[in-house]
């Protein structure tokens, strides 16, 4: 598994680069946008590996409420804060682009407030995570991270069943893409997801050393004659 | 590349350069996303540099949290 580590590394480095190529010099330019319309190879591919990072979450939520098992609570934990970077980097990517072609940075429309506050739920969770010291403190976060996936469904949906100024959903709504376009988005969304996975995987080891660290101290507290836990 | 289309004077080719004024922006997302990601990698780095740290610690003889 160590050597695996560094192979993938490699493996992303290059997929990405051959993605960020890809994105800005093989992709058509689109005819009423013009170059701006680029930043939809990073905001898309984003936004889909965010939702994937919660549904991980949701699953290995669910999977700790019914087992009880530490490694699920890691890859909640895991999971969702690296999808809480994910969706960061598609609230700050999208008023970018919003700002050229819509005239404004922001609008409160249904699928631009819903992301917002999928955004927020998951740093509740996290603050939740961290600042929570109980001993049921994972299982008020596994179910939270099961409420807050609801929101997931609603976020992406949300153009279907709401007037809203954002465009039509790229795989199974009604807009229409240039076969191109798809192909650089579909790499981008590889390249995006097998980072994703990278960063999961070391912030997974950091986790694991953190909890081994904390019973390490517990053990010392507890056999040191000068603790508290004489 | 994007850049390079759009090296022509302002005024002359604004039919072929399309959102002239897009491309800051542009580059502005694509540095943006690194900028968050790089952040976020730093931290993970830091984080796993002082428990290294701290497990060394541990490891010395006759040393109590």
């Amino acid at each position: 598994m160590k050597k695996a580590f560094p192979i993938l590394g490699v493996v992303t480095a290059i997929l990405l680069s051959y993605a960020l190529y890809m994105a800005l010099v093989w992709a058509p330019t689109e005819q009423t946008m013009g170059d701006v319309q680029r930043i939809f190879y990073y905001h898309v591919p984003s936004a889909w590996t965010a939702f994937l990072l919660f549904f991980v979450n949701f699953a290995a939520s669910v999977y700790y409420l019914i087992k009880r098992r530490p490694t699920a609570d890691i890859i909640a934990l895991v999971s969702a804060e690296v999808g809480v970077v994910f969706c960061t980097v598609v609230l700050i990517t999208g008023p970018i682009w919003a700002r050229p072609v819509w005239g404004i940075w922001w609008t409160w429309d249904m699928r631009l407030t819903s992301t917002l506050v999928l955004w927020l739920i998951y740093v509740s969770y996290l603050f939740l995570r961290r600042f929570s010291s109980g001993g049921q403190t994972p299982v008020l976060a596994a179910a939270l991270a099961v409420l807050g996936a609801l929101c997931v469904p609603f976020v992406y949906f949300s153009i279907w069943f709401f007037r809203t100024q954002h465009p039509q959903p790229v795989m199974g709504g009604g807009g229409s893409i240039d076969p191109r376009m798809l192909h650089v988005l579909l790499i981008n969304w590889l390249a995006f997801s097998c980072f994703a996975f990278l960063v999961c995987w070391s912030r997974y080891r950091l986790e694991k050393l953190q909890r081994d660290v904390d019973e390490a101290h517990a053990l010392a507290s507890l056999l040191d004659p000068r603790g508290s836990l004489r | 590349m994007p850049w390079r289309r759009c090296s022509i004077p302002a005024g002359v080719c604004d039919e072929e350069c399309p959102m002239r004024s897009g491309i800051p922006y542009l580059f502005a997302a694509y540095a943006v996303t690194w900028i968050i990601h790089s952040v976020y990698l730093g931290t993970i780095v830091s984080r796993y540099a002082r428990l290294k740290r701290e497990i060394e610690r541990l490891k010395k003889p006759g040393v109590r949290s």
